[in-house]
């Protein structure tokens, strides 16, 4: 599973980026994602697209954490959404590792039920949250992840020399994240 | 005076006679006046320190009264129990926190205060511009009610 | 453009104006301010495929700097008499978004086939006009649109009258045998005809025939809607669905036979038996029509009359007399016009033409007289309406007595009615009980069809003949009934096919509001129907079909089925059912679905720009790369005007690499564009393309130095202080790594 998380200010500027691997399951943490290396930009447009949806959701869901709520089918990317109060979006996306196995079929869609036993194969490890991005497990890690970041955005957002809608350049916070990505994911 | 006892004074003040203030207010009404000063002078952080001194010292010249009038501790009799009474009733009935006094010189006439719990400084993080980190004394303004106040009593 | 009020009441013959190939309009008129889609979609598609016609072009395109050759063509299009037609009676009234184009092609795609099997004198009377095809050739065209209103009476009676009825003429010999057949498949020469489409118009005209809907929605693109037709029209006749099946047989004789009555004989017996008879899975039972064609220079009325009253008192009533001149019209005649071009061609017909079409000035269409053409539409009106339609309408009528509703009781609920019915159908289809549960044993496995005459079939072709009379309400009752039945028996096709129609029909009943239609359910029977077609039977075509079906549907039914269609459009690209410009074609498709979707309320959520913008500038790219920058500039275009409504007012991206990306594109459609305009390397197009992708390459490669160049405005107007934080290096800030990572 790869990993891209943004920080979006409530105006869609991106206030902090960060890409990582899972490290559950033997992971290293690297970020393996199935665009070319050409084509990374792809992930700012699935999340940038993603805001469509949240925007509706966030209306809908009374919580925090918004759960997943938009897929990107053609890459198999899954978007996992947590708002603070203040308007902050938190937007994670994460892919499940590309398969040189799969067929063209069964990269599909997570609701689709050709999909189901394809997905479900993808890397025997031990942890679930690796294999199905979209199944209890998962959603509850990346709610544990999104707290503990939420946690430390807030601290860094009280720091003085934090300016609102400012890029986050904290070192220590993008510590934390990757410690959170570990832990958690 | 013992030093457990001024430990004791302290307690007592901090948990009787000082009315409290929620320490993220605090801090974050001091964080701001430093980033606006930081601003202000446009990031010349030693003018920054200047200036958060010349705040500290004015605070400290009325501070002392307060902080006589509350504690009624009488003169200190030597320059370490003028040491003691800072980290452990001044800092305690102020900011609760109780530095450590340290590093005397061999002619008792310079400590450190060794703060391991600074609220003033919670959540802060120095501007990563390469020099702040090295030049800005982010809570030098308790470097200047020290002067203000031990100023106001002749030393 | 006119306005309903000045217009014509009536239909004015498309030669008319001799500058269009073809203007017999299909979509119902609108009004001057919304002219941008009134184009009818075959006037679209003949120009698509001839660079010399006049291009339509709407107000907002001839603005844009970047797209040129537009003016010229403009007063062509302008000049061209808009059919005014009343669109009283039509369900779409006051939709007037772009998918009601689409949604009628739908509509008409799937109409009545009626056979023309003529005989050898007939077709050489027409070979003599210039028809190479003979009668069927000369006819086929004026079958698409039946001139006048069609009035259609429902199940339950009610009558609705329709503007754009049509039905499929197609040759006797050869239904239900593959066609002479090419190597590929039907999607594969799709695509084929896609890319010779591409070519000839050498990438400048494509995108300027591309329209543009009044209410900002993106258009469906002329090479989209050419897909859609071919795709509706390329399925091969199939035992499991029986739109291809004959709903009634021509049979046309000449006045030169010598021997009428026999041969009209022999080729009525054709039918049935020798080489030429159908397959078996076709019903039998479809109408006998008789039309004597003829011919009015040689021959004499008198005795071409006598000869007619003795068919008439032969064969009943449904017979005609065609009176053509049999000399040959050429351009200068007085009262000559073009042969209409028929909309429905299949892609094969579509390669075929397109090779035959040697020098595209003057192509082989050819002329005819404009006194036959009004015979001939005369003729098919009368076809139409005075026979198929009440032929269809009795047998629904029959069926749902005799064979649907005793299915209906079996299963409990019309029991008195069965009862009814029980004594009367029973004689003829020993058959009809025990089909609801378990195998009935009427499929036969080897053959994978059903016998013509078993209730699986019957109902099939009941729920078919509804759709084609536009009752999609009984006939999705109808198809709901039977879906599971075929389950049952593993005949897995016609599940699909039952699965897909029914969806399809459930969609189309303009009565239903999407309230009443379960979303989840429409879904569900497309997926299963797309799961049939696809892994059961390896059936690509019918897959696509019903893909697109749902697609086009589900998009024009607007809301949330808009995220649907999107989803089912990614399917098609994912299940790879398309060549390379097929997936750039179904790209479009996503953003104009994600488009369609329109944010509601002050709030302004609901709205899906973000998303379409990204398709539509994923589009770009692509045509970009397929070396088509005319078709990436429009996209390009599209994307930007998607993009406005979400973007800050300078139109930056928030995010530094999507800026880049875009810039990058931007220029690179520029450079290409610019190139292709200044050689105009009509004759050397490969050399262009490689220069092209090295462009785009050369440019992808320089990000990370544009990157730190796009970066610091962004963060300059956020943070206050300013000093704190250099322009972006790429190498030094600490995050970097950790995302190059």
């Amino acid at each position: 599973m790869s990993y891209y998380f943004t920080i979006l200010s409530p105006t869609d500027t991106p206030l902090f980026n960060i890409a990582f691997g899972t490290s559950k399951g033997g992971g290293d943490g690297i970020a393996r994602f199935r665009f070319p290396e050409t084509a990374q930009y792809m992930n700012q447009f699935i999340i940038h697209s993603s805001l469509d949806i949240l925007e509706e959701a966030q209306w809908t869901n009374g919580g925090m954490y918004l759960k997943h709520i938009d897929t990107y089918p053609p890459a198999a990317a899954y978007i996992t959404a947590f708002l603070t109060p203040s308007g902050a979006r938190f937007l994670l996306l994460h892919q499940p590792p590309h398969l040189p196995s799969s067929t063209s079929i069964s990269s599909g869609l997570g609701s689709s039920s050709l999909l189901g036993t394809a997905g479900s194969t993808t890397r025997a490890s031990s942890s679930s949250i690796a294999a199905n991005p979209t199944s209890p497990q998962t959603e509850e890690a990346v709610r544990q992840f999104m707290n503990e970041v939420y946690e430390s955005y807030v601290k860094t957002a009280m720091s003085p020399f934090y300016k609102q809608g400012m890029e986050i350049k904290s070192p220590v916070f993008r510590t934390r994240v990757t410690a959170a990505g570990k832990k958690w994911l | 005076m013992s030093s457990t006892k001024t430990s004791r004074i302290g307690e007592e003040i901090w948990k009787t006679r000082v009315d409290k203030v929620n320490a993220e207010l605090v801090t974050l009404t001091y964080g701001t006046i430093v980033a606006q000063l930081c601003q202000d002078y446009d990031s010349n952080y030693q003018d920054v320190n200047k200036q958060l001194d010349k705040m500290g010292y004015n605070i400290g010249m009325r501070l002392i009264e307060e902080f006589l009038a509350k504690s009624g501790v009488g003169r200190c009799a030597n320059f370490r129990e003028t040491a003691d009474m800072i980290a452990k009733v001044g800092f305690k009935i102020f900011l609760n926190v109780t530095p450590t006094v340290t590093n005397w010189t061999s002619d008792n006439t310079q400590f450190s205060l060794i703060f391991e719990d600074n609220p003033l400084a919670d959540f802060v993080e120095l501007p990563d511009d390469g020099r702040a980190q090295d030049e800005l004394w982010f809570s030098n303004i308790l470097c200047g009610v020290l002067r203000g106040s031990l100023e106001m009593v002749s030393y | 453009m006119t306005s309903p009020g000045d217009a014509a009441p009536v239909k004015p013959p498309p030669s008319f104006s001799p500058g269009v190939a073809r203007v017999a309009s299909t979509s119902p008129s609108r009004y001057p301010g919304e002219h941008e889609t009134t184009q009818s979609l075959d006037a679209e598609l003949a120009e698509s495929q001839s660079v010399s016609s006049p291009t339509p072009l709407s107000g907002t395109i001839a603005d844009l700097p970047i797209r040129p050759g537009s003016s010229h063509s403009r007063s062509g299009r302008s000049s061209t008499p808009q059919l005014a037609r009343s669109s009283i009676g039509s369900p779409f009234d006051g939709r007037s978004d772009g998918s009601e184009d689409i949604r009628s092609s739908i509509i008409r795609s799937f109409s009545p086939t009626i056979a023309v099997h003529a005989s050898e004198d007939t077709d050489d009377l027409v070979r003599n006009k210039g028809f190479k095809g003979g009668f069927w050739e000369l006819i086929r065209p004026f079958g698409e649109t039946v001139s006048g209103k069609v009035v259609i009476r429902d199940s339950i009676g009610s009558s609705r009258a329709w503007e754009d009825y049509g039905v499929r003429l197609a040759d006797f010999k050869g239904i239900g045998r593959a066609p002479a057949s090419r190597d590929s498949g039907p999607l594969a020469q799709m695509e084929e005809v896609l890319t010779k489409q591409l070519d000839s118009s050498n990438g400048m005209l494509g995108a300027s025939v591309r329209t543009k809907d009044v209410l900002g929605f993106p258009a469906t693109t002329p090479l989209c809607k050419s897909f859609l037709q071919q795709l509706l029209c390329s399925a091969p006749t199939a035992p499991h669905e029986t739109f291809g099946h004959p709903v009634a047989n021509v049979i046309a004789i000449s006045s030169r036979n010598a021997a009428p009555l026999e041969t009209l004989r022999q080729l009525y017996a054709d039918g049935t038996t020798g080489d030429k008879q159908l397959p078996d899975w076709v019903n039998q039972e479809y109408l006998r029509y008789y039309v004597l064609v003829h011919d009015e220079e040689r021959d004499d009325i008198t005795e071409s009359i006598k000869l007619y009253d003795q068919m008439k008192r032969h064969f009943g009533l449904h017979c005609h007399l065609l009176r053509l001149r049999s000399s040959q019209c050429v351009v200068t005649d007085d009262d000559s016009m073009q042969l209409p071009q028929c909309e429905w061609l299949s892609p094969l017909e579509h390669l075929s033409g397109a090779e035959a079409l040697v020098d595209l000035g003057t192509d082989g269409t050819p002329y005819l007289f404009g006194s036959d053409a009004t015979a001939i539409r005369a003729f098919i009106r009368e076809l139409v309406v005075q026979s198929v339609i009440p032929f269809m309408e009795n047998k629904v009528a029959v069926w749902n007595d005799q064979v649907a509703s005793r299915r209906r009781g079996i299963s409990g609920r019309f029991m008195s009615m069965s009862r009814r019915w029980a004594g009367f159908g029973s004689s003829s289809r020993s058959s009809i009980g025990g089909s609801s549960g378990g195998n009935s044993g009427n499929y036969d496995t080897t053959q994978h069809s059903y016998s013509p005459d078993s209730p699986e079939a019957v109902l099939r072709k009941m729920a078919d003949y509804a759709f084609m009379l536009r009752d999609w309400k009984l006939a999705a009752s109808t198809y709901d009934m039977i879906r599971s039945d075929y389950g049952n028996d593993k005949a897995w096709k016609y599940h699909a096919g039952a699965h897909e129609m029914c969806a399809v029909s459930m969609l189309l009943n303009p009565l239903a509001t999407s309230a009443k239609i379960k979303l989840e359910s429409v879904d569900q029977m497309f997926e299963t129907a797309c799961y049939s077609y696809l892994t059961r039977c390896s059936d690509a075509t019918h897959a696509l079909r019903c893909l697109s079906l749902a697609v086009e549907l589900l998009k024009s039914r607007g809301g949330s089925a808009t995220e649907s269609a999107a989803k089912w459009a990614m399917r098609v690209m994912d299940f790879g059912l398309v060549g390379s410009v097929g997936q750039i074609l179904y790209t479009e498709r996503v953003a104009a679905c994600y488009a369609s979707k329109t944010a509601v309320g002050a709030a302004k959520w609901g709205g899906r720009r973000r998303k379409a913008g990204m398709w539509s500038t994923l589009a770009a790219d692509q045509w970009l790369k397929a070396g088509q920058p005319t078709l990436a500039s429009a996209c390009l275009e599209e994307a930007e005007r998607l993009y406005a409504d979400v973007l800050q007012a300078n139109g930056a991206f928030p995010m530094a690499e999507m800026q880049s990306f875009v810039d990058n594109l931007r220029h690179a459609v520029k450079v290409e564009y610019l190139e292709a305009r200044g050689f105009d390397a009509r004759d050397e197009p490969t050399s262009e393309d490689p220069l092209g992708t090295e462009e785009t390459s050369e440019k992808l490669d320089m990000r990370h130095h544009r990157r730190s160049l796009v970066g610091p405005p962004v963060q300059l107007d956020a943070g206050g202080l300013d000093t704190t934080q250099g322009p972006l290096d790429p190498k030094s800030p600490p995050n970097d790594d950790f995302e190059q990572a």
